[in-house]
């Protein structure tokens, strides 16, 4: 059986936020959600200074919490480990984004818009698929991989920091590079078991 | 994110403020979903169950009514008004088998039912139930008030990334103090009905359930401060930080040590007045209602990155 999984190198990460913006455009999604983000962390003193990015999206956890929390039953878990969010379910109750320990899924509190005043004609067909008062997430391009194609991230990254594959397959570049390369889940000890890896 | 941008093709510029998402992962940051609305929802119930489960054992009937009438109509209410679609509420029944918050739902559900029927059988509305009939619905309807007290502790304990939430002594602070404040409230309600009540009694009730609720919540911060980074951090904020006011003076000090000081020169005295179970169970209201506010604006998640500083 399929486990869709990803592995993001953070030596090759260069905080460019194609990723952001490729996934922006795929969801269509209005001005401050992001279902995906590339956080910076800049630590140190000069000269010791030290610049981190980390991108983060929904970890498509093994025990995902959103799934345990949600009373409406609005996330549920295909076969191949994505973790899928049914807007039309949701009732605003927000416990989703309480339990989610890696902040991942949005709410769109409402829907503004890029240009004050104005929707675009691109903004109103976008829009047509979120509804306000309502949670969203990654859902790492299922229609894309449903189709064949990799997610939207994963094919913009320039510098190629962004691998996908099938986690249960040994032979996988995934399963190979977190193997080789000891590759992490962020806060393993919360017993989630993300399905996107880190390499350092 | 400062932009700058022209407003329909005119000349004039204007500042532009996207919404920046909210960063928690790279440094402590409050929890900040759950607001007012939740806090009175969580507080009305436990006040309201508390009540009911007193006014059993203490036989005041209008205290039953008081607390269906908080959970029901309050407790239920502060929930619709803090929900986004309240038209899709009924939802919040589909998941039982994962999600406490649907577990309460049907808590609530059931304690409609047996609190309803409980409360028309002892009004005298369908004498011709017998003995052990009345009792198993007054047990079934108690039985669902303590276990709306509780299940609130159990939601935000699931919470894995806040630590002041995630500790197994919050359903337990939640179960003694929705006691102690139903209690409270039967301070305020029985006399305001002008029904007699065993003073000695719920003063003696109060005291037992103020004690063990000071005795969880000093229990769950010496936990927490020899617990994670970020647990500390809760604490400290609590002990030391923006909400000390609230939690030292609010909570601790005028919510439960000074109302059991109180109540206990009552006891040692052998003398009980209501005068003084009033002023107490006022004080310990607005301390319970002070610690919701607390724990939930002091719920800090655990950053993703390291936090060198803590802000």
């Amino acid at each position: 059986m399929i486990r869709w999984g990803m592995v993001i190198d953070l030596k090759r990460c260069i905080g460019c936020q194609s990723c952001t913006m490729a996934c922006k455009t795929q969801n269509g999604t209005p001005p401050g959600i992001f279902y995906r983000k590339v956080l910076e962390q800049i630590s140190g003193q000069y000269p010791a200074v030290r610049r981190v990015y980390l991108p983060t999206q929904c970890m498509h956890c093994e025990n995902p919490p959103c799934v345990e929390s949600c009373p409406a039953g609005v996330f549920s878990k295909r076969a191949d480990g994505i973790v899928l969010l049914d807007s039309d379910k949701c009732y605003g109750a927000r416990v989703c984004r309480i339990a989610c320990p890696y902040n991942a899924i949005s709410f769109l509190e409402k829907m503004p818009t890029y240009f004050p005043d104005t929707v675009t004609p691109i903004e109103a067909i976008w829009y047509e698929n979120h509804t306000v008062g309502t949670a969203g997430k990654c859902d790492f391009c299922a229609d894309r991989l449903d189709q064949g194609l990799k997610p939207a991230c994963v094919q913009t990254c320039p510098t190629d920091a962004i691998k996908f594959g099938d986690l249960n397959d040994h032979q996988s570049e995934v399963s190979r590079l977190i193997k080789e390369r000891k590759g992490y889940q962020l806060h393993s000890e919360w017993g989630t078991n993300p399905s996107v890896y880190y390499l350092s | 994110m400062e932009q700058t941008v022209r407003e329909n093709g005119g000349e004039k510029l204007t500042p532009y403020r996207e919404n920046i998402p909210d960063t928690f992962e790279i440094r402590f940051a409050a929890q900040s979903e759950w607001k007012f609305w939740e806090v009175l929802a969580f507080y009305v119930g436990g006040v309201g169950a508390g009540l009911y489960a007193i006014s059993h054992f203490m036989r005041v009937p209008a205290g039953l009514i008081a607390g269906f009438f908080m959970v029901v109509v309050l407790k239920n209410g502060a929930h619709l008004l803090s929900s986004s679609h309240p038209g899709r509420a009924l939802k919040a029944f589909s998941n039982p088998k994962n999600s406490w918050v649907s577990r309460g739902a049907y808590f609530i559900l059931f304690f409609t039912i047996f609190g309803a029927a409980d409360i028309l059988l002892r009004l005298g509305w369908f004498p011709g139930f017998g003995l052990i009939v009345c009792r198993s619905i007054s047990f079934m309807a108690v039985l669902f008030a303590f276990l709306i007290m509780i299940y609130v502790g159990f939601v935000m304990t699931t919470s894995r990334s806040i630590p002041l939430w995630n500790s197994s002594i919050l359903p337990a602070i939640f179960l003694s103090y929705s006691v102690a404040l139903g209690g409270a409230c039967g301070f305020i309600v029985y006399p305001a009905v002008e029904i007699g009540y065993d003073v000695s009694l719920l003063s003696r009730m109060l005291i037992i359930s103020i004690t063990a609720t000071l005795f969880c919540i000093v229990i769950h911060l010496l936990v927490l401060k020899s617990s994670s980074h970020t647990a500390r951090a809760s604490v400290d904020l609590l002990l030391k930080g923006s909400l000390r006011v609230l939690f030292l003076g609010g909570v601790v000090t005028f919510g439960l040590v000074i109302p059991l000081g109180l109540l206990s020169h009552g006891a040692l005295d052998g003398h009980y007045e209501k005068i003084t179970g009033m002023v107490s169970g006022v004080m310990v209201l607005i301390g319970g209602f002070l610690y919701e506010t607390v724990l939930c604006q002091g719920g800090l998640y655990s950053p993703l990155l390291d936090v060198e500083q803590p802000e």
